[in-house]
């Protein structure tokens, strides 16, 4: 039985590494709830944001936590331009046509990085990597706090965009009421398109912040994928504060899992609690009955 | 004779006779594209004609493959007698699949989801389970391979060949006479609109856990042909949602719900994907990842421009 | 002679609204009954419960003397309930036979069987000449058409036809109206519907039922109905007290 200080520790690990898995997902809350697009290439899009990190820090010594806002900046045009161009055309068409394209980007993306990158593991060694903070018997990684920090930080400022922003609010309509969104005069295709690149931007500073942390390689994206609709769908659809919690709650469940059981069996578990959500309480922890 | 059958009788012909022309390797792809044919078709049984989406249909390849390698792994037990615990375990999984996800009308993105997790769930636990290997994974015996050996499966590539292709053409009449039956209709009715089919007597749960048992059933079929072809089993490799994808490909490109769609698909990305290997391979190029962009870029544009499938469209063209 | 359908004081409720409260009334074998009743009122509730698309709260349901409340709607199509739907239903991706070939599998043993029936049934309706159209390619009133072959097809003993005449011009109702006398003479199909259009009713229902607020507040024949003072005033809202 392991030492109260060490899962002590192991659990704060998990619920800062949470925080970024949370703001990951959340970038999926918001484009699955809002725009109703399955975004199966969530994960890839997260390993393309670790690997930019990777690159602006091998050649401009970049750190990632600043890299964050070429990235972001990138990743929205990306994610605007993705669902204006492509995506708004799916919106009429079968549910399984509209799958097969984002699981079309996903093959792509990850074997993209693939071919560029190799399948060797990949990070970002800053200098402050093993620096640590000793907050009585707990040990916290500065490292691992940044990363925290930064995602409730761009957690806040989505939250905030859509509570009190008139495109946020015009936004949230769209999400309630597609057809009365349109004929009050609201430019939906263009908020819709809007609502990806936000999407995409959270996955940005997700990936940002979570290259510090672990190393990168190309199967990554799939898991990450699978991951973020866990995290989802557990936290509950729609809502932003679920995404967080889900993702708190997953990665303190992986942590204690690579604690007490075998750490190859820790996603066992999230996959099993995916299972028992949608079987149970389809509307995840915090969602809305659809 | 209509067009269709005067078709279907020369590719017949043409796929019995091919082995008398092509060398080793043009039957090795032909292989391939006749498992992904056959794979294709008994995943399109789940979705063309009962409306779900599996994304985990890698789940069956690999219980299959590794139920009936078991047996013959431990107790010398041939794939004849296998493939019927192959068949049994599979349908076991996927009608427990399926009555979970109807009961509680899991549907559409829902469902791929419970798929995908239950194909994951199990690719871990397999990895755990040494028995059968773990993660290192589980090698059948080769034995000699000239002579054909039916009763354990093992012989030439030839064998193989006629082997998938038998299977190929019992999918394809088992699934041509499912869609002009009684069950054809009734799963039709059932995707189409499921409230008014059940208003027209359909016991609409019952038909769609027929739908998920013949489509398990098929593919365990599948896994035990590969396991007895490839010899070697890995958990991380057979369970994977690559594999699941995969199975998808052809169907998805040639028509979703259609006879002729996964064969069709199933030709269209094997030729295609191996032209350019061989091409790449020619420029001295030899990068992973090639062939499964290529792969995610064909998949884009028939989804983007063909969304019903190359077949839908050709045979419009054709007049078929 | 015993009714063929009975129902016994059913109620339901939705998240504390209640919608049909109390209902009775009985429908003898190869009667035409009409089910009448402002916007709300409750009918399509109770067909829904006749039809097992819901379970009442309570009460029961009685049809040919067994109780079929709270069976599956396929169960109760089994028993010989067809229904059709107020929104049209049509298999949009498949043709006008097959459409109807998917009802008459219920009592066919053969795809053979099933097709020599639902193409019967398709004549009779006047959809000969569209048989191989695909039904999203039908007017609305063809897919009403549709709609009642389809659930012809399953032999239906009891037929209810939810505001069929929806959206019809004077003649297409005239039509229809003929359909279903001819389908209740010949068949001695049994018919209960739900109407607004007054035209229809008085034409067909030999019996009428009105529904108010989820009650069932008078029955009798077309002529004894519109005379009712209660149907009157809630068609049509009190007289004023000068």
């Amino acid at each position: 039985m392991p030492a109260a200080d060490l899962v002590a520790n192991v659990v704060v690990s998990g619920i800062l590494t949470g925080l970024v898995y949370g703001l990951m997902a959340l970038g999926l809350s918001v484009i699955f709830g809002v725009v109703r697009v399955v975004n199966f290439a969530h994960g890839e899009m997260m390993i393309t944001a670790m690997y930019a990190a990777t690159v602006l820090f091998a050649a401009l010594n970049l750190d990632p936590f600043l890299a964050m806002l070429p990235v972001a900046a990138a990743f929205f045009v990306f994610g605007y331009v993705l669902q204006a161009a492509v995506i708004n055309r799916f919106i009429t068409r079968p549910e399984h046509s509209q799958f097969m394209l984002l699981v079309a980007i996903a093959i792509i993306l990850v074997n993209a990085m693939l071919m560029v990158f190799g399948p060797d593991a990949r990070n970002v060694q800053v200098d402050y990597q093993l620096d640590s903070y000793q907050v009585g018997p707990l040990l916290v990684d500065k490292a691992r706090l940044l990363a925290a920090g930064a995602a409730l930080v761009a957690a806040a400022a989505l939250f905030a965009f859509f509570r009190y922003s008139l495109t946020g609010k015009a936004i949230r309509a769209c999400a309630d009421n597609y057809l009365g969104a349109k004929v009050v005069g609201l430019n939906v295709k263009h908020l819709y398109a809007l609502t990806f690149g936000l999407g995409a931007a959270c996955v940005a500073i997700a990936g940002c912040a979570m290259v510090v942390l672990v190393d990168v390689t190309p199967p990554l994206g799939p898991a990450y994928t699978l991951l973020a609709f866990v995290i989802v769908i557990v936290g509950g659809l729609g809502s932003m504060a679920g995404a967080l919690l889900g993702g708190v709650l997953i990665g303190v469940s992986e942590a204690l899992a690579g604690l007490f059981i075998d750490p190859s069996a820790k996603s066992m578990f999230s996959f099993g609690l995916l299972i028992l959500v949608l079987l149970l309480r389809p509307q995840g922890l915090l969602g809305r009955r659809a | 004779m209509n067009r269709r059958s005067i078709l279907l009788a020369v590719l017949a012909a043409f796929l019995v006779a091919l082995p008398l022309f092509a060398g080793n390797y043009a039957l090795s792809v032909a292989t391939l594209i006749l498992y992904f044919a056959y794979t294709g078709q008994a995943w399109n049984v789940m979705m063309g004609f009962a409306g779900q989406l599996s994304l985990g249909h890698a789940l069956y390849v690999g219980v299959g493959a590794y139920a009936a390698g078991a047996l013959f792994y431990h107790l010398g037990i041939g794939p004849w007698a296998g493939v019927w615990l192959a068949i049994a375990l599979c349908v076991a999984f996927g009608l427990v699949i399926g009555f979970l996800a109807f009961r509680f009308s899991i549907s559409g993105v829902y469902f791929a989801l419970l798929t995908i997790a239950f194909a994951e769930f199990t690719r871990i636990g397999f990895d755990h389970l040494n028995f059968i290997g773990g993660p290192g994974g589980m090698f059948l015996r080769v034995a000699q391979r000239d002579a054909w050996d039916l009763a354990n499966f093992r012989g030439p590539p030839l064998m193989y060949y006629y082997a998938i292709l038998a299977l190929t053409m019992a999918a394809f009449a088992l699934c041509s006479w499912l869609l002009k039956s009684k069950a054809g209709y009734y799963w039709q009715a059932i995707r189409e609109n499921e409230e008014a089919a059940q208003a027209l007597g359909i016991a609409s749960l019952r038909w769609k856990l027929l739908a998920m048992a013949i489509s398990s059933a098929m593919t365990a079929v599948s896994g035990v042909f590969f396991a007895f072809y490839y010899n070697n089993l890995f958990p991380e490799q057979i369970f994977n949602i690559s594999r699941s994808i995969e199975i998808i490909l052809g169907p998805v490109i040639g028509g979703v719900g259609t006879l002729f769609g996964p064969v069709l698909g199933a030709a269209v990305l094997t030729l295609l994907s191996e032209g350019i290997t061989e091409s790449l391979a020619a420029l001295g190029w030899e990068i992973p990842g090639v062939k499964q962009v290529f792969y995610g870029v064909v998949l884009l544009a028939v989804v983007m421009f063909m969304p019903n499938g190359i077949w839908p469209a050709l045979a419009k063209r054709l007049r078929l | 002679m015993s009714a063929l359908l009975e129902v016994r004081a059913i109620s339901k409720s939705f998240r504390g609204l209640r919608a049909v409260s109390d209902a009775s009334f009985e429908i003898p074998a190869g009667d035409i009954n009409g089910l009448i009743g402002p916007n709300g009122a409750g009918k399509t509730t109770i067909f829904n419960m006749i039809a097992g698309v819901y379970a009442p709260d309570s009460g029961s349901i009685l049809f040919n003397g067994s109780e079929i409340q709270g069976l599956r709607p396929d169960r109760i199509c089994a028993a010989g309930i067809g229904r059709t739907f107020q929104i049209v239903k049509p298999f949009a991706g498949l043709t006008v036979l097959d459409n109807v070939m998917v009802g008459a599998f219920l009592r066919s043993r053969t795809a053979q069987d099933a097709r020599q029936l639902a193409a019967s049934i398709v004549e009779r309706l006047g959809l000969g000449p569209k048989r191989d159209l695909p039904a999203s390619s039908l007017t609305l009133p063809d897919r009403k058409r549709l709609e009642v072959a389809r659930a012809l097809a399953t032999r239906p003993k009891l037929l209810l036809l939810d505001e069929v005449m929806a959206g019809l011009r004077p003649t297409e109702c005239d039509q229809m109206v003929e359909v279903f006398r001819e389908i209740n003479r010949a068949d001695g199909t049994t018919i209960l519907l739900i109407e607004h259009v007054m035209r229809a009713v008085m034409a067909l229902a030999r019996h009428i039922g009105v529904l108010h607020h989820g009650e069932v507040i008078a029955r009798g024949t077309p002529e004894q109905v519109v005379r009712d003072p209660a149907v009157l005033e809630c068609y049509l809202g009190e007289e004023a007290e000068v």
